[in-house]
C-alpha cells in the first residue's frame, strides 16, 4: 500500500515536472478539445433542444396535454398535482355568440386562472384588458371587427352575457384547422352556468400541465399505461407530426456534431500517443533495466496519463463553459424565450469524455509501450501487438459513446466505425500499393517526396485514416446540414399558401370566385366530400381494434375527400395499377395512409359518405409533403356521374400580410364572404407558418454553429496529425540540405508530401462519404439517393488544400532552418 | 578454460548458450560460456563488432535469458525468474551506462540522475542527484536538457545517474564508443575513479583494447565462446 502511495506522489511529481516543460501539449491539446467540444455541444444542444421545446410548449400552452371528448376524471389532475406539476383544465365547444345583431360562430374556451401554462397570452390594445372575473370575456382580435364590438359591447353566450374584459389572443397556434371559428375565453365555472354543454353538444376536454421534463416524462407514462379510447395526448416533444420530422433530423445533426468532435479528438490522441509512443518505450525500457517492475511501470504511467486527462478534461470543461457564457447573448437572439438549462450536465458530461477518449484512444500506445522489453536499452525489440487492448479500447470507446449518445446507440455507432476503420485501412493499404508503383516509375523531387510517404508505412496509415475520417465526418456533416437547409426551405417557399378556404357550397362557388377575383385571387376549387374509411377489401373496419392512435383518430373523424380527375402535380405517385382491373371506380390513396392500414393496389376501399356507403378500388399510392401547405388528401376518388354526393369545394392561396388602410386583407375577406356567401369559411394559418419558421430558424442556427465548431476543431486535429511524422521529415530535410539540396526543392518536396497524403486521403473520404450519403438518403432522410461527383471533387480538393496549408503553417520555421539548428531539433 | 569460482561471486556463469531462430535454422550467438565475477573486479569483455558482447552483458544483467546454462547474479539464479523477479534483483544493485548514452531527451540533465533515485522513493533523492552531478563536474549543466549538452557531457550525466544509487554492480556497454579520443579518456578516467571510490563490481564492454586492458582482467569473445584475452587473436 505504501509503495502505491509513493507511486502516485511520483507520478505526480513527474507529471508536474513535464506539464511545466510542456512535454505533454499534443495529447492535452487533444483532450483538451474533445472535452470542450463535448461541453459546447451538449450545452448548446440543451439549450437549443429546451428553447425549441419551451417555444413548442408555448404553441401547447402547456408541456404535456389531455385532450378527450369527455370530462377528464378529477384524479388526474390531483395525480398531477401529487407529482408537483402545475395544472389547468379547459372546456371547449363551438357555438353562436351573439352581440347586438351580430351572430358569429366562436370556438367558446372556459379555462382556469392558470391558462395558459405556458407562454403568455398576447393583449391588443383595441380593448382595455383586464383580468379575467366572472361574467368578463376575453375575446381573439379579429372578433372585434367581425362582430363590431367595442368596449361597452356585451356579448351573449347561451343564458350569460359577458362583458369585454379585453381582446387577446393565445400562442396556441398548432392546430389552426380544428380550431378556426374565433375564440372567446370565460372563467371555467360559468361555462356550464351559459347552458351551452349538454348531451350531445361536440365538447372538448383539456388537462394541460406543466413542469420539469422529469415531472413531466413520469406524468405522461403514467397516463399512456391508462390511456382512455377518447383522449388524445399532445405533447411539446413533438407539437405536430409534421414538424417532429424536421426536428428529428435537427436532432440527428446534434448527435452526429458530438459524435464527430469525439472521433476528431479520438483521432488525434491517437496520433499524437504515437507521437509520444517512442519516448515512452525509451523510459520503460531504462527503467525496467533500473529495475522497476511492470505493476510499478503501469501505475506509474496510467498515472500520468490519468493527470493528464484530469488536468486536460479540466481546462476543456472550463473552456467550453466559458464559451457557452460568451455564445448566450448570440443565442438571446435566435431564441425567444431561451432557456439556460443547468450547466452541470454538460460539465461533467465533457469531464467524463476527456477521461474516456484519453484512454480509449491512448490505450493502444499505453500497452504497446508496457511491453517494452528491457533489451530495447541495448538494441531494438520487435513487438507483437496483442488483440486483447483492442477489446478493451473498443469497451472504453463503447463506454464513451453510451455516455453521449444512449445506450441504444452504441451498437450500429460502434460496428460502423469499426468496420469504417476497416475499409479504410484496406483502402490506405492499396493507396500506399499505389504511392510504391508511382514512386519507382517517377524521378527527382517527386520520388523523393513520393519516399517519404513509404518510409513509415505504419504511420502514414495512422495519419491516411485520421485525415479520412476527419474529411469524411466533415463532408457527411456538410451534406446532411445542406439537405436539412434545402428540405426546410423548400418546404416553406415564399408565395407558400397560407389561407384556407372551405365549406364552399356548390351554389356558393360563382360568387366566392368573384369574391376572390375581386382580391386578384385565383385560387383552385377542388370539390371534396366529408366521408369515413369503413371497410378494407369488404371486411368492416373497427376503430376499437386499432392499436395505433393515428389511425384511431383518422377514422373517428370524418376525413375530406377529394374528387379529382386526376392526381394533383404537387403529389407523387409512388405505384400504380398498369390497368383498371374492375367496373368500380378508382381511389388514390396516401402512402403513409396506405402502410398504416395495409392497404394494397387493387384492394377495395368503401366508404360512408354522408351516410352512403360506395365502394372504390386503389389504382395508385401517393406521397404528399403534409408540411408544404398544399392541399393534400388522404383519399383522391374519381368522380362517378350518378353518384350524387354531397360535395362542397375547399381551395387555398397566398393572402399577403400587408394591411391596408389599417385593414388586416384576412379579416375584410372574412368579413365579406361572411355577408356574402355565410358558412363559407376562412382560415388563415400564418400564425403556424411562423411558428414553423421560427423553429426551423432555430435549428438551422444551431446546426451551422456546431458545424462551424466541427471544422475549426478538424482543422486542430489536421495540425496534430503532422507532428508524429514531424521528426522523421525533418531528419530527412537535414540530410537534403547537408547534401546541398536548395530551399525550393526542399520546399518542393516537404509540401508535396502533404499534398500528397491529402489528396489520398480525400479520395478516401469522398468514397465512404458517398456510400454514408446514399444510406443516410435513403434510410433517414426518406429522400432520393443520388450519386455526387462534386463530392469526389470537393474532397480530393479540400484534403491537398487542407494539408497543404497546414504543412505550409506547421513546417514553414523548419523549412527554412540551417542544418545545425534541425540538428538541434532532431536529437531533442 | 579455468575459470576461478568462489561462493562470493557477484556474477557467475555456466555452460551458458544463447540462440536465436533466423529463417528456418537456429543461430548461435553464445555457446558453453563460463565465468565468475568478484566483488569490486573490473572485467572487461572483449571481441569484435557482432561477436555477441552486448548479448552476453544483457544475459548477466537479466535484461535477457540464456538458452540454456546458467547465471547467477548477485547470488540470484537467474535461469528461471520471471521479468520481473529479476527486475527486483537489480533494483538498486545495477547500474547501467550505454554507448549512445540513453538519456530522456525531454528531462534535464538534473531530472535525468533523479529518475532511478524517485523510481525506487529515495531519501534526498535532489541532494543525492545534485552530488553525483558535482563528482562528474557538470553542477552547472544541471539544469539543460540532453540535446544542449556535448557528447562527453552526455555521457558524464549518465554515469553520474549509474552511480547515483551506489549499485553494486555496474554494466557498460561501450561507454566511449560514440565520443572522441580526448573525451574518451577523460570518461575512462571518470569511471575507473568513482568505480574504485564506490567499490562497484564493472563489467565493460569494448573493442576499445587501451581501455580494456585498464581493467583487472580481460576476457574475448571469439566464436562466441569466452576465453581469457589474447592480443593475437584480436
Amino acid at each position: 500500500m505504501k509503495s502505491i502511495v509513493l507511486d502516485i506522489v511520483t507520478a505526480s511529481k513527474w507529471f508536474i515536472r513535464s506539464l511545466k516543460k510542456g512535454d505533454w501539449i499534443w495529447l492535452m491539446i487533444a483532450v483538451i478539445l474533445a472535452s470542450t467540444t463535448v461541453t459546447v455541444v451538449k450545452q448548446l444542444g440543451d439549450t437549443v433542444q429546451q428553447s425549441m421545446l419551451r417555444k413548442a410548449s408555448e404553441s401547447l400552452g402547456a408541456d404535456f396535454v389531455i385532450r378527450s371528448s369527455r370530462a377528464i376524471e378529477p384524479q388526474w389532475i390531483l395525480q398531477a398535482q401529487a407529482l408537483g406539476l402545475q395544472a389547468s383544465l379547459t372546456t371547449s365547444t363551438t357555438t353562436m355568440a351573439l352581440s347586438g345583431e351580430q351572430f358569429q360562430l366562436v370556438q367558446l374556451k372556459g379555462i382556469t386562472d392558470s391558462y395558459p401554462l405556458r407562454g403568455q397570452l398576447k393583449a391588443s390594445n383595441v380593448i382595455e384588458f383586464k383580468s379575467l372575473t366572472d361574467n368578463h370575456a376575453w375575446v381573439e382580435p379579429k372578433l372585434i371587427n367581425l362582430m363590431q364590438l367595442n368596449t361597452d359591447s356585451k356579448i351573449t353566450l347561451g343564458t350569460l352575457d359577458f362583458k369585454l374584459a379585453g381582446a387577446v389572443s393565445s400562442q396556441n397556434v398548432m392546430s389552426p384547422l380544428s380550431s378556426f371559428a374565433p375564440e372567446i375565453l370565460i372563467p371555467l365555472k360559468q361555462l356550464h352556468q351559459t347552458e351551452l354543454i349538454g348531451p350531445g353538444s361536440r365538447v372538448s376536454y383539456e388537462l394541460s400541465v406543466a413542469g420539469s421534463n422529469k415531472q413531466v416524462e413520469q406524468f405522461s407514462q403514467q397516463i399512456k399505461q391508462n390511456k382512455q379510447p377518447h383522449w388524445q395526448l399532445l405533447s411539446a416533444q413533438a407539437p405536430s407530426e409534421d414538424l417532429a420530422k424536421s426536428l428529428d433530423t435537427a436532432w440527428l445533426f446534434l448527435d452526429l456534431a458530438a459524435l464527430s468532435a469525439v472521433l476528431i479528438a479520438g483521432m488525434s490522441i491517437v496520433i499524437a500517443s504515437r507521437f509520444y509512443l517512442t519516448r515512452w518505450q525509451n523510459s520503460m525500457a531504462l527503467m525496467r533495466a533500473f529495475g522497476s517492475h511492470n505493476a510499478q511501470m503501469q501505475r506509474l504511467f496510467a498515472l500520468q496519463l490519468t493527470w493528464i486527462a484530469l488536468v486536460s478534461s479540466l481546462i476543456g470543461v472550463s473552456i467550453g463553459y466559458l464559451l457557452t457564457l460568451l455564445i448566450q447573448p448570440w443565442l438571446a437572439d435566435y431564441f425567444d424565450p431561451l432557456v439556460q438549462p443547468s450547466a452541470w450536465p454538460a460539465i461533467i458530461t465533457g469531464f467524463i469524455s476527456g477521461l474516456l477518449v484519453l484512454w480509449s484512444f491512448a490505450w493502444q500506445a499505453f500497452q504497446s509501450a508496457l511491453q517494452t522489453s528491457p533489451m530495447q536499452v541495448l538494441k531494438s525489440v520487435p513487438q507483437s501487438p496483442k488483440g486483447m487492448h483492442w477489446f478493451i479500447s473498443f469497451a472504453l470507446l463503447l463506454g464513451l459513446i453510451s455516455l453521449l449518445f444512449g445506450t441504444q446507440s452504441v451498437l450500429w455507432i460502434l460496428a460502423g466505425l469499426v468496420s469504417l476503420s476497416l475499409v479504410l485501412w484496406v483502402f490506405a493499404n492499396l493507396l500506399l500499393k499505389a504511392i510504391q508503383l508511382m514512386q519507382t516509375n517517377s524521378k527527382g523531387w517527386l520520388r523523393i517526396a513520393l519516399s517519404a510517404l513509404l518510409k513509415e508505412p505504419g504511420l502514414v496509415k495512422v495519419q491516411l485514416i485520421s485525415v479520412g475520417m476527419v474529411l469524411f465526418v466533415l463532408i457527411l456533416m456538410t451534406f446532411v446540414r445542406q439537405d436539412l437547409m434545402q428540405n426546410w426551405q423548400s418546404s416553406l417557399p415564399e408565395g407558400t399558401p397560407n389561407t384556407f378556404v372551405m365549406n364552399i357550397q356548390p351554389d356558393q362557388k360563382q360568387a366566392v370566385e368573384s369574391i376572390f377575383a375581386e382580391n386578384d385571387l385565383t385560387p383552385e376549387l377542388v370539390p371534396m366530400v366529408r366521408g369515413r374509411l369503413v371497410a378494407h377489401n369488404n371486411q368492416p373496419i373497427i376503430i376499437s381494434e386499432q392499436t395505433d392512435e393515428r389511425a384511431r383518430r383518422l377514422l373517428e373523424r370524418e376525413a375530406n375527400i377529394a374528387i379529382l380527375e386526376s392526381i394533383p402535380e404537387h403529389n407523387i405517385i409512388v405505384n400504380q395499377l398498369e390497368t383498371r382491373s374492375s367496373d368500380i371506380p378508382s381511389v388514390s390513396v396516401e402512402i403513409a395512409m396506405a402502410q398504416r392500414f395495409n392497404i394494397q393496389l387493387g384492394d377495395t376501399l368503401s366508404f360512408n359518405l354522408s351516410g352512403q356507403t360506395y365502394q372504390y378500388q386503389v389504382n395508385s399510392l401517393r406521397k404528399v409533403e403534409w408540411q408544404s401547405f398544399q392541399l393534400n388528401f388522404f383519399f383522391i376518388l374519381e368522380p362517378v356521374e350518378n353518384r350524387l354526393l354531397p360535395i362542397s369545394y375547399l381551395g387555398n392561396f397566398h393572402l399577403s400580410n400587408q394591411y391596408q388602410s389599417n385593414v388586416n386583407p384576412s379579416t375584410q375577406l372574412t368579413q365579406t364572404l361572411a355577408q356574402t356567401t355565410p358558412g363559407v369559411l376562412l382560415i388563415n394559418v400564418n400564425a403556424i407558418m411562423q411558428q414553423i419558421q421560427d423553429i426551423m430558424d432555430q435549428a438551422s442556427w444551431a446546426v451551422s454553429g456546431l458545424y462551424v465548431f466541427t471544422l475549426l476543431a478538424s482543422i486542430g486535429v489536421l495540425f496534430t496529425a503532422t507532428l508524429a511524422s514531424q521528426q522523421s521529415r525533418i531528419q530527412s530535410w537535414l540530410l537534403l540540405r547537408t547534401l546541398g539540396a536548395t530551399n525550393q526543392t526542399i520546399i518542393k518536396i516537404g509540401l508535396t508530401e502533404f499534398v500528397l497524403l491529402g489528396a489520398v486521403a480525400g479520395i478516401l473520404a469522398a468514397s465512404f462519404a458517398q456510400i454514408a450519403s446514399l444510406l443516410i438518403s435513403h434510410f433517414l432522410l426518406k429522400t432520393e439517393p443520388q450519386i455526387d461527383p462534386s463530392i469526389w471533387i470537393s474532397s480530393i480538393l479540400a484534403g491537398m488544400l487542407l494539408l497543404f496549408i497546414t504543412g505550409l503553417t506547421t513546417q514553414w520555421r523548419y523549412l527554412n532552418k540551417s542544418p545545425r539548428s534541425l540538428k538541434t531539433y532532431t536529437s531533442q | 578454460m579455468p575459470q576461478q569460482s568462489t561462493k562470493q561471486a557477484i556474477i557467475e556463469l555456466r555452460n551458458v548458450h544463447y540462440q536465436i531462430p533466423s529463417e528456418d535454422q537456429l543461430l548461435t550467438i553464445l555457446k558453453s560460456c563460463e565465468l565468475s565475477v568478484q566483488p569490486h573486479e573490473s572485467l572487461a569483455i572483449v571481441g569484435r563488432s557482432g561477436s555477441g558482447k552486448s548479448t552476453l552483458l544483457s544475459l548477466m544483467a537479466g535484461l535477457d535469458l540464456a538458452t540454456s546454462g546458467e547465471i547467477e547474479l548477485l547470488g540470484h539464479n537467474l535461469n528461471h525468474q520471471s521479468e520481473d523477479q529479476r527486475a527486483k534483483v537489480r533494483a538498486q544493485q545495477v547500474g547501467f551506462i550505454f554507448q549512445n548514452f540513453q538519456l530522456m531527451p525531454s528531462m534535464t540533465a538534473l531530472e535525468n540522475i533523479l529518475m532511478p533515485l524517485e523510481l525506487f522513493q529515495i531519501e534526498n533523492a535532489n541532494q543525492k542527484a545534485l552530488a553525483a552531478l558535482e563528482q562528474v563536474g557538470l553542477q552547472h549543466r544541471a539544469n539543460h536538457r540532453p540535446a544542449e549538452l556535448s557528447g562527453g557531457e552526455q555521457q558524464r550525466v549518465a554515469i553520474a545517474r549509474a552511480f547515483v544509487t551506489q549499485p553494486k554492480v555496474l554494466f557498460a556497454d561501450e561507454p566511449t564508443g560514440n565520443l572522441d579520443e580526448e573525451t574518451a579518456k577523460q570518461i575512462q578516467q571518470l569511471l575507473f575513479e568513482l568505480n574504485q571510490n564506490g567499490h562497484t563490481t564493472l563489467i565493460l564492454v569494448t573493442h576499445d583494447l587501451t581501455f580494456a586492458q585498464k581493467c583487472d582482467r580481460v576476457v574475448q569473445l571469439l566464436h562466441g565462446q569466452l576465453s581469457p584475452f589474447k592480443a593475437e587473436s584480436m
